[in-house]
């Protein structure tokens, strides 16, 4: 025998037509199959509406702020630890390359003198040496041009954005609707 | 269910610690009876509760005014109860971690109380025998009258899928307490049958 129709019906919310209810009620006349299914799920729902809602033991509300301030609590104390841990390597690298740079200069005061000058006469002739090949670059090219770049940075930026923000909103925990 | 008026709402979106306690006092029975009835297990549930709280005071200012508060911190819920189902799926549970349960109106006595108890380890039975999703949907229709758009908007599904989830575990369901029925009658059948020697 088919049940399937019947047993949808049965445990369907949707009102039924005076045909289908006719159809059903000879149905359930003749199958226990269906009958038994029909007397379980009645006995299912009552005892669901018979069942009060479960509460929480007292004291829940200060168990919730207690829990609360332990959050606070971590979250405080991890970014005073994140804090002093980026401050500590900022630190420490500093002290890493100045300690490099006093150990030369005990080492041998002159060269290191010497060499300090270099690099800084150095970097002022590549900025005499750029400044003479691009400013005469830069008058030949139109204005346009400038404003496509401008535009062309700006579009790149936009888009790294919003490839970020894209990323960010896929990769966060999609359970806080 | 209890709702926050709009103006407390306002006040934990900007962070008032006294309004925010209100909203817990408030929703703590509904949040509770959701976890419990997810979880079947007291303890469990209060976790879960405390941790839906934790992560409401977290995201409260994602929360969009425009959606029933009820149904946006249900959803949370929900959706951490079915994680933790997800995560436990070995662990046994006490069947005699059982919650508060508020007495009827009419004095309880003992057999009221017996009865009630025994109702109670049913329905936990019976909730357990269906998948987390299907679970978290018939205890939104039938503890909470939410709506099928309501659960859907919470479970993060279609409409058509409620509908059919809430089918199948009404079957599920009926099938389970058929199953419950015949165990009980042939336990029983045994306990009275005298024994072969």
């Amino acid at each position: 025998m088919n049940h399937q129709p019947f047993r949808d019906w049965l445990l369907s919310e949707e009102k039924l037509s005076a045909d289908q209810t006719l159809a059903l009620q000879e149905h359930l006349q003749s199958c226990e199959f269906c009958r038994q299914t029909e007397i379980s799920w009645l006995e299912v729902e009552s005892t669901f509406h018979k069942i009060p809602q479960a509460q929480p033991p007292p004291g829940f509300t200060n168990r919730w702020q207690a829990h609360l301030s332990e959050y606070l609590e971590h979250k405080r104390k991890r970014r005073s630890w994140i804090i002093i841990g980026l401050n500590a390597a900022i630190v420490i690298v500093l002290l890493g390359l100045l300690t490099s740079q006093i150990w030369s200069l005990i080492q041998a005061p002159g060269p290191f003198i010497v060499s300090w000058f270099t690099r800084l006469f150095t970097m002022v002739t590549i900025y005499y040496t750029l400044e003479d090949l691009l400013l005469p670059f830069s008058w030949s090219i139109p204005f346009l041009a400038y404003v496509g770049l401008f535009f062309l940075v700006g579009i790149i930026s936009f888009i790294s954005v919003l490839w970020l923000a894209t990323y960010r909103k896929l990769s966060f925990a999609r359970r806080i609707l | 269910m209890n709702t926050m008026e709009p103006e407390v709402l306002d006040q934990v979106q900007k962070g008032n610690h006294e309004a925010f306690t209100q909203l817990v006092e408030t929703y703590q029975r509904p949040v509770f009876n959701l976890c419990y009835r997810m979880l079947g297990d007291a303890n469990e549930a209060e976790d879960a509760s405390q941790e839906t709280f934790l992560r409401v005071y977290k995201n409260i200012k994602n929360y969009d005014h425009k959606r029933p508060f009820s149904t946006w911190l249900l959803s949370i819920a929900a959706h951490h109860c079915i994680d933790q189902l997800r995560k436990r799926r070995m662990v046994v549970i006490s069947m005699d971690a059982l919650p508060y349960i508020d007495p009827p109106d009419n004095s309880p006595g003992p057999e009221t109380s017996f009865h009630m108890l025994e109702d109670q380890r049913r329905v936990e039975n019976l909730l357990k025998s269906l998948n987390p999703h299907d679970r978290a949907a018939v205890i939104m229709y039938y503890w909470y009258d939410f709506s099928y758009e309501e659960i859907a908007q919470s479970l993060s599904i279609t409409v058509s899928a409620v509908k059919s989830r809430l089918h199948r575990a009404r079957l599920t369901l009926a099938e389970t307490l058929q199953k419950q029925a015949a165990n009980n009658m042939s336990t029983e059948r045994k306990i009275h049958e005298s024994p072969a020697f």
